[in-house]
């Protein structure tokens, strides 16, 4: 199949899927903590979670560019599972020739201090992940460890972890993992092709698909209440006040589906950082307003747990700060631009292409 | 699914990314020691014998058929060329109009006359158009325009007047928006008028704007005769001509490259090594400049395709205008200076662009109106 065929399929079926499967129940439940396995295993099963592997390991070796649609879903529907960051480890472990285990994977960073150690035959990792999406759940972990002055790709095994639980802001499980002399399942040196930083960078261009797909169904979620809700005697999209906010929120939610599905385009074909840093900084910009303008024309009835707004206007506030806030992102990017100089920020703009 | 906005990732050809080393030699040669004041105005910067240079290597309307002086071109290859000479700063003004909107509408709307009477002077860099839309008394209002057209033996009498005409009086031709007949409608009963300039009747008077500069006019006609001829597409067409006309005018690379000049000046202000507030700034300025950009080449390729996106093009615009006003008020936060008129390069960029950004988000359609036409769109009712 060529890559848009793969692509459409992925885009059908995943919102048919989701739309079905994400019922208020499994938000709920989510946000007591629990792992929703058996959507897991739907979605596991349907292809989803290993896509990016090659086939020897269960996927299709999809790109980036065929996967945009299913992150993009997964924050449409708000999908309290660790399916974007398991298409991340996938992709990492299968490009740096890493023999991908069965089970749930995940992603995390490390934290400084982190450090591995030789004993034996084999690897022991002294440290901590934190902030590890459903830690509690996932079976292995995919982490980046620069020991000896050798940057490498770190799969751990949870089991061998203490869990400390802890959610984010939309209740999702950022779980803390602490590893004492732990065994260490499989290392790689960091492949040459791989961003400088590729735990957070690959975190940060699934998260903003993520967010591009919770603003869009925002957008719908608002113009259908400013058309259903009556006051002053007619629909309140009527007034142009609500109007304006709305083509705010509309423009904003547009740019940041453009800017991952670029970053996602740029990463096929292996060239994720610029863009990926560009669509992490829009989306974060505009996260934060979106909710608020979502807020604003939903009044009190968008406040209320009952309304499912706020599982899309937390996931909002939770994604943007994590894998980089767009603060992070863009001091980054400001740094790397000014170090290039004023005539060079042009050609930087232009030569950030996707080919023909 | 359907997503709630259509901007499909577009790549860029590589029959149009062949033009952009020329053309970054060609303004690398030609605005050397250029005033960085001239690449602050840009479009808004007046230089006939610059656009003849332009005319002569092929680069004004480019995806005309051959047979009207054009070279053929894809509309992404035209890109290519118009955000090179915006990121430049080049003085394009005085084939801006008619490269950019005059042309297209007469080559989609004129007759096969009027199409080889003036797109291959346009090609030649000899000919400029303005337009003449807003009236003093219809801005946004546009379609209560009064501007009047009526019938003699041998064409029109038009009497009224236009406003807010750049480059009006260095111009040849203005297409106007002239009520022909009185409809149920005010859309209704408008029609399009290529009118000579130079025609008896007709009074340009510069309008002085807030810098102090007329960069725009005020047109009068009176009793101005209008040959049969010269009636751009179907009389009473005008609204719908108009609509289509207005995407090619909101969604290109001006709506978000105006301050293009003085950002890669602010970036050598701040230096090598600036502090984490102002790399986030920078950083946040290219990442909307890169985003954007997608989103404009994405229309250009749907205007390309024959479609008409409208609705798009009021995205582009509201976010590319929003973004090259901030940019000076950004530069005011980063960068201690109290600029002044015959202070630095960047005092002065800083100077006028503070001054003319506000005119970002008012030329080719208010915010407000743009917003309004991308609620319209989203099916507020």
């Amino acid at each position: 199949m060529s890559t848009t065929e793969v692509r459409a399929l992925f885009e059908d079926s995943i919102h048919r899927i989701l739309g079905d499967q994400v019922t208020p129940a499994v938000l709920r439940n989510a946000e007591a903590g629990e792992w929703q396995a058996q959507l897991f295993g739907v979605l596991d099963q349907a292809g989803f979670a290993r896509a990016m592997a090659s086939e020897e390991f269960g996927g299709v070796g999809a790109s980036w560019s065929d996967v945009f649609p299913i992150v993009f879903a997964c924050g449409r529907h708000a999908l309290p599972l660790a399916l974007p960051e398991s298409l991340a480890a996938c992709w990492m472990l299968d490009n740096s020739g890493m023999q991908i285990p069965d089970g749930t994977l995940g992603i995390a960073q490390a934290s400084s201090g982190t450090a591995l150690s030789r004993q034996g035959g084999g690897w022991r990792l002294q440290g901590t992940l934190s902030g590890t999406p459903w830690g509690r759940a996932v079976d292995f972990v995919l982490t980046h460890v620069r020991h000896d002055g050798v940057d490498r790709l770190v799969l751990l095994n949870r089991e061998a972890a203490i869990v400390i639980p802890d959610q984010n802001i939309a209740r999702e499980a950022r779980d803390r993992l602490e590893f004492n002399n732990a065994e260490v399942y499989a290392l790689v040196p960091m492949p040459d092709a791989f961003p400088f930083d590729p735990i957070q960078t690959y975190g940060a261009l699934v998260r903003s698909a993520q967010i591009a797909g919770a603003m869009d169904r925002i957008v719908n979620l608002c113009v259908q209440y400013a058309n259903d809700r009556i006051q002053f005697g007619k629909p309140i999209g009527k007034f142009q006040a609500i109007q304006q906010q709305l083509a705010v929120l509309a423009a904003d939610a547009a740019s940041v589906t453009t800017a991952a599905e670029f970053a996602f385009a740029m990463a096929a074909q292996g060239e994720p950082a610029f863009a990926t840093a560009c669509a992490k900084i829009r989306a974060g910009e505009a996260a934060g307003k979106a909710a608020a303008i979502a807020h604003a024309v939903h009044g009190a009835i968008g406040f209320t747990y009952e309304h499912t707004l706020h599982y899309l206007t937390r996931r909002l506030w939770s994604w943007r700060s994590e894998f980089g806030t767009h603060a992070y992102w863009a001091d980054k990017l400001g740094r790397e631009v000014c170090a290039a100089g004023g005539a060079q920020v042009w050609p930087l703009i232009t030569r950030t292409q996707i080919k023909d | 699914m359907a997503y709630q906005h259509n901007f499909p990732l577009c790549p860029l050809p590589a029959d149009a990314e062949t033009l952009r080393q020329p053309i970054r030699e060609f303004l690398y040669a030609e605005l050397r020691g250029q005033p960085r004041l001239v690449a602050a105005k840009s479009w808004m910067a007046y230089d006939s014998e610059f656009t003849r240079k332009l005319a002569e290597r092929g680069w004004i309307g480019m995806t005309w058929p051959k047979r009207y002086g054009g070279g053929e071109h894809s509309a992404l290859a035209r890109y290519v060329i118009v955000e090179e000479l915006l990121a430049a700063g080049a003085p394009v003004l005085a084939h801006w109009i008619a490269d950019r909107q005059s042309g297209p509408l007469i080559l989609r709307f004129g007759n096969e006359e009027q199409r080889q009477y003036f797109l291959p002077a346009i090609c030649r860099g000899e000919m400029f158009f303005c337009i003449g839309m807003s009236e003093p008394d219809s801005g946004s209002d546009l379609a209560s325009i009064r501007t009047r057209g009526t019938r003699t033996a041998e064409g029109w009498r038009i009497n009224g007047a236009k406003v807010w005409t750049t480059n009006a009086h260095r111009c040849h031709y203005m297409i106007a928006l002239v009520r022909t007949g009185d409809g149920s409608e005010k859309h209704q009963g408008l029609s399009q008028f290529l009118i000579d300039l130079k025609a008896p009747g007709i009074v340009i008077r510069p309008i002085q704007d807030l810098t102090g500069e007329s960069s725009f006019n005020e047109v009068v006609f009176q009793d101005v005769l209008v040959p049969a001829t010269r009636l751009v597409g179907e009389e009473g067409n005008g609204w719908a001509q108009v609509v289509a006309e207005l995407a090619l005018e909101r969604s290109g690379p001006e709506r978000f490259l105006s301050c293009m000049a003085l950002f890669t000046e602010l970036i050598d202000r701040l230096g090598p090594q600036p502090d984490a507030r102002a790399a986030s700034v920078i950083g946040s300025v290219v990442s909307r400049t890169v985003v954007y950009r997608q989103m404009s080449v994405s229309v250009a390729a749907q205007l390309q395709r024959g479609d008409n996106p409208a609705t798009e093009a009021a995205y582009v615009k509201d976010l590319g205008t929003t973004l090259e006003q901030e940019i000076p008020e950004l530069a005011h936060t980063l960068i201690e200076c109290a600029p002044t008129l015959s202070g630095s390069d960047y005092e002065q960029l800083l100077t006028y662009l503070t001054q003319f950004a506000p005119s970002f988000s008012l030329r080719g359609g208010t915010r407000e109106i743009v917003r309004g036409i991308i609620a319209r769109g989203l099916g507020v009712r």
